[in-house]
């Protein structure tokens, strides 16, 4: 089952305090974003207003963590990195040596702010066609490791796919097949939606959004960064198995392991077999459905 | 080539009732399995079992492969390595060194055991996300691998914690990445056991039909199946038709032609013929010949164990007149 | 040292021995032109296609394409000598598969540039994938050389003997775009390649299918491809130019977004997405590449008597 449970990603431009709306969306993770801004001034505004905000977004429940710019980021790192915070998204990794740059000021900013040594986790956002050719070696750069996550709007420019198109399918789904077999390979997981919407990030209708995170679950990504809160109940039902699976899972392993006792390693049930594999693949998932029910729980009780 | 296995069929080692009766499916190979179909408490008996059945199955003209444990592969390939075996089936490879580990082992037991050193093929499967991202190490790891399926299976979609089938392509990139790597390695690249869109039901001769169809014109010639009913659509399905070779000869009698006169394209038939089709008319007539030296191989081996039994049982064989 | 950025649609590729190859610029206006010296030169034509290249540049000195040779990668040595004219942009070189052959041929064009008086380093290579090593070994093969402007797809139908797929595709061929499209976009070299399916055969389709397959190849972020016949230089050249739709769409966005933006807002919902400015940015990206595309087919039909449709 997957180490984190992080179905929902929220991102939420950097403010303070932050809105409402972010802390009763009740994601699992908020993702602070600082915005394309730069400047000294704006750098300098919001410094007082970083810590607070974690502190909030972590009572609230949600895991934070802060996006960090390639082009400032050891000012982003000076800036956000206080106690609360579970980790950072570095945003459009190209290369392991980034990830390792980041790691080292990671480990000096948790000496000198109180923060458990080694305890800040990287989320490497995979956003050019360098970082998916990379990504194995990205993935295996740092064990603050936790995630890859497939940046999908950045990819689509950075191949320069024509915007506005509208293919019959997705068009990063190697790239993106990529990027989740690399992540796996190191142990980490990845994050990631399905095509159209990873790239129109439109608010669509509840039935679109439901069937996207079921098939984005289906490839194997175990949650999606949200830019709309109205995103989050969708990917917090979606990324997980099902009702009925997990019921069709409770009697595979009733089946199997009735089979066990009988001395046979295979038996048959509603026309499929159940060996050895079905079954490991019974107990992940009956695993991770009750790792998503405490996380809920969790948060259930943070906001009342 | 000369290796023809069309259909690579299972055969659970610890289930009597079909050991005796694999050598009369009319597979072209059969894996006495070692692994998954066996239960943890029946693997010492499994292992005893090997070396006898060898016999049993290869009766039918198959070739015999062996599935083995990777937690056991030392113990297991002991017992196995027998005159008979042609290939070991080494699940969960994730690394060249899991490879180069069987091939030494190998390497002594052939020696040991009076086999033609080298001769005992290595099948790695692809069964997890690393297996995946190291597909080319593996492909180029160990002169004994000829043959490598993709990534697509129960385990890998265990590994990435997914269902097997929902209902479109999720697998896009682990078929595909192990796909090119084979090929780019001078490996041939394995087929089945399912196909995308296909429920996992296994025993459906209209499913058997349509995966020989799609093997066939992706010019794949092997295919893993787990139920014996696949085995003749995938005999009769994988080897050119009439039609076919009857091109190919017209194919290489024409370009041969255009080479003598310096030309190197022509139209014949509304159908271009040139390099590449010459090159694959080739291909498919040494393909033609293998199938049917098989299909020989098999008819014989049948018949002479028949005669020696006096069995009533009639297998189905596919002797296919070329 | 090269501007890769020129407009490359469409890759006309023309026999070597042709006398005349102006008159396919002419009826056909491709963005460049391909003298071959492989395929479309049967062996007993090779010498005098090689003998006639001379001429054959010298006389397209003045007109809007750009020339090209394809050089058969088995007597690559005395094609590409036989290339080396004042004129000849590049080489494209169709089934490389380890990087010291592209050095090797890095070094030997620099070698026939200084004999022949072309400008040192100024004659590209285009290399065309062509089997599973060399898209095994793409991103070292792309940084082999400096001269390496574009990164192509060939007729892998063919080479690598791919049948079809269930759905109509070529078995591994989008999976063998995507892979050229990642490693071109990496080292910032021009991807070449349409998406050719089932039906066609070796790049070779009829035109309103060659339209077809150049758009949906535009649309996953490629910008050339080659054209084995002359009948699918206009189509692949329009399926790779934005179209006068999707430029009223981007212009619309972009203007709209200006509005938001002056209005102080960081994002803007146009039509139900979500638009930042590095989304917008890439819609005006293309709104410029329309434009450019614009101007170049203006200039050629200045030049040629066809007439270029919209």
């Amino acid at each position: 089952m997957p180490k984190y449970i992080r179905r929902s990603l929220l991102t939420v431009p950097m403010s303070s305090p932050l809105p409402e709306w972010a802390l009763k969306a009740g994601s699992d993770v908020v993702i602070l974003d600082l915005g394309p801004d730069t400047t000294q001034e704006r750098q300098n505004s919001s410094q007082s207003q970083i810590a607070p905000a974690i502190r909030a977004a972590a009572e609230a429940g949600a895991e934070m963590f802060v996006r960090i710019r390639p082009e400032s980021a050891w000012a982003d790192l000076e800036l956000t990195v206080w106690p609360g915070l579970t980790g950072i998204v570095l945003a459009r990794v190209q290369s392991p040596e980034e990830v390792t740059e980041a790691s080292q000021q990671l480990t000096k900013l948790e000496q000198h702010r109180g923060i458990p040594k080694g305890s800040l986790q990287i989320d490497a956002e995979i956003g050019s066609a360098m970082g998916a050719l990379n990504s194995l070696d990205i993935a295996r750069s740092s064990p603050r490791l936790c995630a890859l996550t497939a940046g999908e709007t950045s990819l689509y420019q950075n191949l320069q796919l024509a915007p506005e198109a509208a293919l019959d399918q997705d068009p990063l789904r190697f790239i993106k097949g990529q990027i989740l077999v690399n992540a796996r390979a190191a142990g980490l997981q990845a994050q990631g939606m399905s095509y159209p919407l990873s790239i129109t990030l439109a608010k669509a209708d509840e039935t679109q959004l439901k069937q996207a995170v079921h098939r984005a679950r289906d490839t194997g990504f175990k949650g999606a960064v949200c830019p709309h809160a109205s995103w989050v109940k969708i990917c917090n039902e979606g990324f997980r198995p099902s009702q009925d699976e997990l019921a069709y899972y409770v009697k595979v392993k009733e089946v199997f392991e009735d089979g066990l006792r009988r001395g046979l390693a295979s038996v048959p049930l509603e026309g499929r077999m159940v060996d050895v594999p079905v079954y490991r693949r019974a107990q992940v998932f009956l695993e991770w459905g009750e790792a998503c029910a405490r996380r809920d729980k969790e948060k259930w009780r943070a906001a009342s | 080539m000369t290796r023809v296995n069309r259909s690579v069929m299972f055969v659970p080692i610890n289930n009597p009732r079909f050991v005796d009766k694999a050598w009369t499916r009319g597979s072209d190979a059969i894996i006495l399995d070692l692994e998954d179909s066996v239960p943890m408490s029946e693997k010492e008996k499994a292992r005893a079992l090997v070396r006898e059945t060898i016999p049993k199955v290869a009766r039918s003209g198959a070739v015999i492969f062996v599935r083995i444990n990777k937690e056991f592969i030392k113990a297991d390939l002991e017992a196995a390595i027998w005159p008979g075996i042609s290939r070991v089936i080494l699940p969960k490879a994730q690394t060249a060194d899991d490879v180069r580990l069987v091939d030494a082992l190998l390497t002594s037991l052939e020696k040991e055991r009076g086999i033609e050193v080298g001769a005992v093929e290595i099948f790695p499967l692809v069964e997890s996300a690393l297996a995946v991202a190291n597909s080319y190490a593996i492909a180029t790891s160990s002169p004994r691998v000829k043959v490598m399926p993709d990534g697509w299976g129960y385990d890998t979609s265990l590994d990435l914690e997914i269902e097997m089938f929902a209902g479109f392509d999720q697998y896009v990139y682990i078929r595909e990445e192990p796909t090119l790597a084979e090929i780019a390695a001078g490996v041939e690249a394995m087929g089945g056991p399912y196909i995308p869109g296909t429920t996992g039901k296994v025993d459906q001769k209209e499913e058997g039909k349509a995966l020989a169809t799609a093997l066939h014109d992706a010019h794949i010639h092997e295919s893993i199946i787990l139920h014996p009913a696949l085995v003749e659509p995938l005999v009769a399905g994988l080897a050119p038709t009439t039609k076919e070779i009857d091109w190919a000869r017209k194919v290489l009698d024409i370009y041969e032609r255009l080479q003598q006169e310096g030309e190197s394209v022509a139209e014949v038939d509304g159908k271009v013929i040139d390099i590449y089709e010459y090159r694959n008319a080739h291909e498919l007539l040494e393909w033609a010949a293998s199938c049917a030296a098989k299909d020989r191989h098999k008819a014989r081996a049948v018949a002479k164990a028949q005669s020696e039994q006096g069995s009533a049982s009639s297998p189905s064989v596919n002797s296919k007149q070329t | 040292m090269v501007n890769s950025s020129v407009i490359r649609r469409s890759w006309l590729i023309v026999p070597g021995y042709e006398r005349a190859p102006i008159e396919y610029i002419r009826r056909y206006l491709p963005d460049v032109l391909v003298l071959d010296l492989e395929y479309t030169v049967p062996p007993k034509r090779k010498e005098e296609a090689r003998a006639n290249l001379g001429d054959a540049i010298r006389g397209l000195a003045q007109c809007p394409s750009e020339i090209f040779v394809r050089v058969d990668w088995k007597t690559r040595w005395c094609d590409i000598k036989a290339a080396m004219y004042p004129g000849l942009r590049g080489i494209v070189l169709p089934e490389p598969e380890l990087e010291k052959d592209v050095t090797e041929i890095d070094e030997f064009i620099g070698e026939c540039e200084q004999e022949r008086g072309v400008i040192p380093g100024t004659v590209e290579l285009a290399l065309i994938l062509e089997s599973a090593r060399g898209f095994q070994n793409a991103l070292n093969l792309a940084k082999a050389s400096p001269r390496v402007t574009a990164l192509g797809l060939g007729r892998v139908d063919l080479t690598m003997n791919l049948g079809p797929d269930p759905q109509g595709d070529f078995r591994i061929y989008p999976y063998l775009m995507s892979r050229v499209l990642a490693t071109a976009r990496a080292l910032g070299k021009q991807p070449l390649g349409a998406h050719w399916r089932r039906g066609s055969r070796g790049g070779v389709d009829s035109p309103e299918r060659t339209l077809e397959a150049a758009q949906r190849a535009r649309y996953m972020g490629f910008t050339g491809c080659l054209c084995a016949k002359p009948e699918q230089v206009v189509p692949a050249s329009q399926g790779f130019t934005p179209t006068t739709d999707e430029v009223s769409r981007l212009t619309r966005i972009q203007d709209m977004f200006e509005q938001i933006h002056k209005a102080g807002q960081v994002y803007a919902d146009i039509d139900g997405r979500l638009y930042d400015s590095s989304k917008v940015q890439a819609c005006h990206k293309l709104l410029l590449f329309a434009q450019a595309c614009s101007r170049k087919d203006t200039d050629k039909a200045l030049y040629g008597k066809a007439e270029v449709k919209q």
